[in-house]
């Protein structure tokens, strides 16, 4: 493993190399609370804001071209 | 002399100074999401100098930017006051009822003041907190402590730092998406060239709430 990485690892003795030392940071054993929170589900919980992005992306897209349809068929301006 | 009578149709928004520091935390962010977020999705690399470094130049430019607002702007065109962020929800409704309105914004819609206030909160969260863990690793500069903090104390800076970066994540897609917009996009040709037209001016601000100086 490339030097800074061994110093991440220094802080749990329980990572392991490639993706497992993000996922063991953010699972970190100290904390009942946060490990319940994030334990396992870190590709998960990334996806879901990401996604919940896409659908606020969409949904004012959608609702904005709505509005704007809406404006020209009463006689608005472009 | 107001911005009417402009000769150049141009009134100045933003600064060289605060382009210059919007592109910097916009590039540091950026990698730094990547590098934080990469490895989850099965990216190996060695992510940490990259990210430790690029949260040093965040930590810098929002430094520099704490002190350029407090010193050198004006804090009020990025507050709003509940009268303001009423009447700006009313307005964004009056179409639905087929009504227009005569609302206009000063320097930044209630959207963009609200923006800012969350993205502050929660890129200062992960600076104090990135900094806080940068104690845990070595660098040319110190040597590492891991135990510079208890293990329980620990937990919380991972787990606010995680959660403050995930909800970012959402609001630069979306910061992202709106900068695409076309009734917004002179906002992003501000934040490249620095100023607006006359006539988004007045179109768009209301100049009672907004003075601004000739570019």
């Amino acid at each position: 493993l490339p030097p800074a990485t061994t110093q991440f690892l220094f802080i749990s003795n329980e990572m392991q190399a490639g993706q497992e030392q993000h996922v063991d940071i953010l699972n970190t054993r100290s904390n009942a609370w946060g490990q319940q929170v994030l334990e396992g589900v870190n590709l998960e919980l990334v996806s879901l804001f990401v996604v919940a992005g896409i659908v606020l992306i969409v949904g004012h897209a959608l609702v904005a071209a709505w509005l704007h349809r809406r404006r020209l068929k009463n006689g608005g301006d472009r | 002399m107001a911005a009417i009578d402009n000769p150049a149709g141009r009134v100045l928004r933003h600064r060289l100074a605060d382009r210059l520091f919007h592109w910097v935390t916009a590039a540091a962010t950026l990698v730094l999401l990547f590098t934080g977020f990469l490895p989850v999705f099965d990216v190996e690399f060695d992510w940490v100098t990259t990210h430790w470094i690029s949260g040093l130049v965040l930590t810098a430019a929002v430094a520099f930017h704490l002190v350029r607002s407090l010193g050198w702007q004006r804090l009020a065109d990025m507050w709003a006051w509940p009268g303001e962020i009423l009447a700006a929800i009313r307005a964004s409704l009056a179409p639905l009822s087929g009504q227009s309105s005569s609302y206009r914004p000063g320097k930044y819609s209630v959207a963009q003041v609200l923006f800012h206030f969350a993205g502050a909160i929660l890129i200062l969260a992960t600076i104090v907190t990135g900094l806080i863990m940068l104690k845990g690793i070595d660098s040319p500069f110190w040597e590492r402590d891991p135990y510079f903090v208890s293990e329980s104390t620990r937990g919380w800076l991972f787990v606010i730092h995680g959660l403050a970066a995930l909800v970012l994540v959402t609001m630069i897609m979306l910061h992202i998406y709106f900068a695409f917009r076309p009734e917004k996009m002179y906002f992003t040709r501000s934040m490249i060239l620095g100023w607006i037209t006359r006539q988004e001016y007045l179109d768009k601000h209301d100049p009672g709430k907004w003075k601004e100086p000739l570019n």
